[in-house]
């Protein structure tokens, strides 16, 4: 199930809310965790049993931890530990990247092992994360072991963010789950941002979507300089607004049962340098890999060739968390390239330059970082790059990218204003000023409420993005 | 690291200030900021109330609101309450239909749809559902990518039963689509697909056996008069009386009618792509031709359905949504004329739906006329060829329907 659909909206969502909010305190995380198994059960009837297998598995192993280290037997934590991490990396790396592994096989050495690649257990990537930063947590004791399945379900399978991120670390939540306060106030927040993060997913990302579809489709070759960089271009708005709208209706979802989830974007596409890009984009992914790979490998507090390597490791595990393919690798590995090279040559020349210059450069590097993101392999990437330089394209402007172009103007131009702080901050002086400036804002908060339920309705096209992560 | 600790530090500091700042935004009552903050909380919480309470009426009026089982607007059938099974519910189709089941069955669903496309025109959008929103009213289909696979399958069985019936000429007739003909209707620089380029790589798979009929030139020198409807993705009589001159020419049919009388039936149609896209601003006439001089005299018998009627036209149809279905009232697995012709003539066409207003020229001219649409029949066409006396055999498709077409191959092959 995803937010964006009228079943979710109009079904669901008032179903669970009601009975959220019905029943006693005691009760409310068992409401949670049963309307989550239902949302997950509804897309993946049979890999629910996975997902309740690892909650089983890790509450288990949590509590086998700690009992260990409280009997100051450090060996036996040390060993249930590495397990519980064998154990889950082992189920994201058999469902996720098993195919991929034997493709590669296959190719590289004279076998030929007949696989049948299994289609992925939508969030496994997102629950895994959560339940690593669980086990570590309570290893490393920076975290209270959690004895109460029930709360531990919850956290596990919370479905506000449980196909889509963001990624909550149990040390962020570990209180809320027993002592979050649910509040008019809270709930008012929690729909502003979800009405927000449903404007941004139907009405801008699905719109600007289908341009990108459309010049995807067309044969390397056929296509002219100027399609080939606005189908790129569509597409960079097309991933932020969709999978930062996805980010925003989950932490709108948990404000309104009394969570708070980290922001998981902010404004990425100001940028003004990759590095920067990087602490915008994703936050919650970046930082737990910070966390949990980088930071235990020494981080940059070591010589500066195991830095690089710390680098190179972390964003080669980042690009294949995103999908079980070369490109995606290839795709980690480039920013990993650009990160050292901002770091250790660029980083003085970078700040002596003008803010626009340090924009377009940004932008340029993140618009050709996606162009490996969305082809289908590295091959067809340096095609689609070539025909961006001129290279085997069909001229420089024909008559498609005009279509292209007319047709898009007015919703380009909206993208970029709405992915400027700039205008949010215009937004929220509105909420916060005189009577008039209130009734425009929430008349906006109305009219995308309205405007995305007739595109919902009309669903015909509604495509959900992250089904490889 | 020191500054990725400092970093972290921050986040979680600016968390706990966020969720301070919930709390006590009562305490602040008094300072110039406070009273912003608690005006936007303020309009959050209505805004909450509104949002909770939209939910709840929504919900309830779909859980009131009586099923619907066919959209008119749409022109096809909305889903129903899915049956739940254990089976159904393992493999998630339970789930799927349930969501379209929602979605389909949703208040006001035409009015929903009418608000978005009013928001697609807004924003300068000239397509639609894969329909182009042409110049002076027209909606023209896009031509889907072809199926080169397929299509080559599909035309090499035609060379093979042209092969195994060498004594029986066997004609090819594509008729290119609105978004070849039409260019100057189309929206302004909408990627077109070349169809004669299509043709021209479809007869090549076919070699020397299959007699080919070009229709594209003669369409495009008419291409300013009505030979496409403006709401549905068929040509017009019109259109197809262009088509059936030439291919009267190249089949040798004599004493070709020259002089017809034009009947206009219908002229309120609003026809598929209308459905398909959702506008609805133009409409369309429907003609149906008779011959001048010739009368001729036939019966239709429905196969399929065992009916008999002594009219191809469905004057029932007219009545309903769709009114291209004048002709045959649809598509049909087979469908035999017999008509008073005296020359022995007898004509084996297979069709998609373009050949349905094509028919009506043909009548006069042969003693049989089986018409079969290979998507819905599956007998042996051998044997209609050898007890039917088949005299002539004519592929009738449009360029779209023909790349795309996945049963012509099985229908055609031997036995």
């Amino acid at each position: 199930m995803i937010f964006s659909s009228v079943f979710f909206l109009f079904v669901f969502l008032p179903i669970v809310l009601l009975a959220y909010f019905l029943v006693p305190k005691k009760f409310k995380n068992a409401v949670i965790l049963i309307a989550s198994l239902v949302f997950y059960a509804w897309g993946e009837p049979v890999y629910i049993v996975l997902m309740m297998f690892s909650i089983v598995y890790n509450y288990i192993s949590g509590i086998e931890i700690d009992y260990w280290k409280g009997k100051g037997r450090v060996r036996q934590a040390k060993v249930t530990f590495i397990l519980a991490v064998v154990v889950n990396l082992g189920m994201l790396g058999f469902f996720k990247y098993y195919g991929f592994l034997l493709e590669n096989i296959n190719h590289i050495l004279p076998v030929d092992i007949s696989y049948k690649a299994l289609p992925l257990p939508i969030g496994i990537s997102f629950y895994t994360f959560q339940t690593l930063s669980y086990v570590i947590d309570v290893y490393r004791g920076n975290v209270k072991v959690q004895k109460n399945l029930l709360h531990f379900g919850t956290y596990i399978s919370m479905f506000p963010q449980l196909i889509a991120g963001p990624i909550v670390r149990y040390a962020d939540v570990e209180e809320q789950l027993t002592k979050r306060k649910e509040s008019l106030a809270k709930f008012g927040d929690g729909t502003a941002w979800f009405l927000r993060g449903l404007g941004k997913k139907v009405l801008l990302a699905n719109n600007i979507g289908m341009t990108f579809d459309t010049i995807a489709a067309i044969p390397t070759g056929e296509a002219s300089v100027l399609t080939a960089w606005i189908g790129c271009a569509a597409y960079t708005f097309q991933i932020y607004f969709d999978f930062s709208g996805y980010s925003d209706m989950a932490i709108g979802l948990g404000k309104m049962f009394g969570f708070e989830f980290m922001k998981n974007f902010e404004y990425p596409y100001t940028a003004t340098s990759i590095t920067d890009f990087w602490r915008r984009w994703h936050i919650s992914l970046s930082s737990w890999f910070r966390e949990y790979v980088y930071i235990p490998l020494g981080g940059n507090r070591v010589s500066v060739p195991k830095h690089i390597r710390n680098i190179f490791v972390v964003w080669m595990l980042t690009g294949l968390w995103h999908g079980a393919a070369w490109n995606f690798v290839f795709w980690g590995l480039y920013y990993g390239i650009l990160l050292i090279v901002e770091k250790y040559l660029l980083k003085d020349i970078l700040a002596r330059l003008p803010a626009f210059v340090k924009h377009i450069y940004t932008m340029l590097l993140v618009m050709i970082g996606w162009v490996f993101f969305f082809s289908p392999d590295i091959g067809s990437a340096f095609g689609y790059l070539g025909t961006m330089l001129g290279i085997g394209a069909n001229g420089f402007m024909d008559s498609m990218a005009v279509y292209y172009l007319y047709n898009n103007l007015l919703m380009f131009i909206v993208l970029i204003i709405c992915s400027v702080p700039y205008t949010y901050k215009r937004f929220l002086r509105l909420e916060m000023g005189k009577k008039s400036y209130r009734s425009i804002a929430m008349i906006s908060y109305i009219l995308i409420f309205v405007l995305a339920t007739a595109c919902l309705v009309n669903a015909t096209y509604n495509p959900f993005l992250y089904f490889r992560f | 690291m020191e500054q990725e600790e400092k970093d972290r530090k921050k986040e979680q500091h600016n968390v706990r200030q966020d969720r301070k700042s919930v709390r006590t935004g009562s305490e602040t009552r008094n300072s110039g900021k406070g009273i912003r903050k608690r005006r936007q909380i303020q309009l959050r919480i209505r805004l909450a109330k509104i949002f909770v309470v939209v939910l709840g009426l929504v919900f309830l009026i779909n859980l009131i609101k009586r099923d619907e089982e066919f959209s008119e607007s749409e022109n096809r059938m909305l889903t129903g309450r899915p049956e739940m099974t254990w089976e159904s519910v393992k493999s998630g189709k339970y789930m799927s239909e349930f969501e379209s089941y929602v979605s389909d069955q949703f208040f006001m669903r035409n009015q929903w749809i009418t608000l978005k496309l009013y928001e697609d025109k807004l924003m300068g959008k000239k397509e639609s559902n894969g329909v182009y929103l042409g110049k002076k009213g027209y909606l023209i289909e896009k031509p889907d990518m072809p199926d080169w696979e397929n299509v080559e399958k599909n035309v090499k069985s035609i060379a093979a039963l042209a092969e195994r019936h060498s004594d029986i000429p066997v004609y090819m007739s594509l008729v290119p689509n609105a978004s070849h003909i039409l260019k100057d209707k189309m929206p302004y620089g909408a990627p077109v697909r070349n169809q004669d380029e299509d043709i021209a790589r479809i007869r090549h798979f076919g070699g020397n056996s299959i007699k080919n009929i070009d229709i594209s030139s003669v369409m495009k020198k008419h291409a300013q008069e009505e030979i496409y409807y403006k709401t549905d993705h068929h040509w017009t009589s019109l259109g197809a009386y262009y088509g059936f001159k030439e291919i009267a020419k190249e089949m040798n049919l004599e004493n070709v009618a020259l002089d017809y009388n034009v009947y206009t039936v219908a002229e309120d149609f609003q026809g598929t792509l209308a459905s398909k896209s959702g506008y609805h601003g133009s409409e369309d006439t429907v003609k149906i031709y008779e011959p001048k001089d010739v009368r001729t005299e036939y019966i239709v018998l429905y196969t399929e359905e065992g009916k008999k009627t002594t009219s191809i036209y469905d004057s029932a149809s007219l009545k309903k949504k769709d009114k291209y279905t004048v002709f045959f009232g649809g598509n049909h697995a087979r469908i035999d004329i017999s008509t008073t012709q005296k020359e022995r003539r007898n004509l084996l066409l297979f069709k998609d739906s373009y050949a349905n207003c094509m028919v009506q020229f043909l009548l006069p001219y042969y003693q049989n006329i089986i018409v079969i649409d290979p998507r819905y029949f599956y007998d042996s066409v051998d044997n209609i060829i050898e007890s039917c006396m088949i005299t002539d055999i004519l592929f009738l498709y449009n360029v779209n329907t023909f790349v795309t077409d996945n049963s012509i191959a099985d229908v055609l092959a031997e036995g």
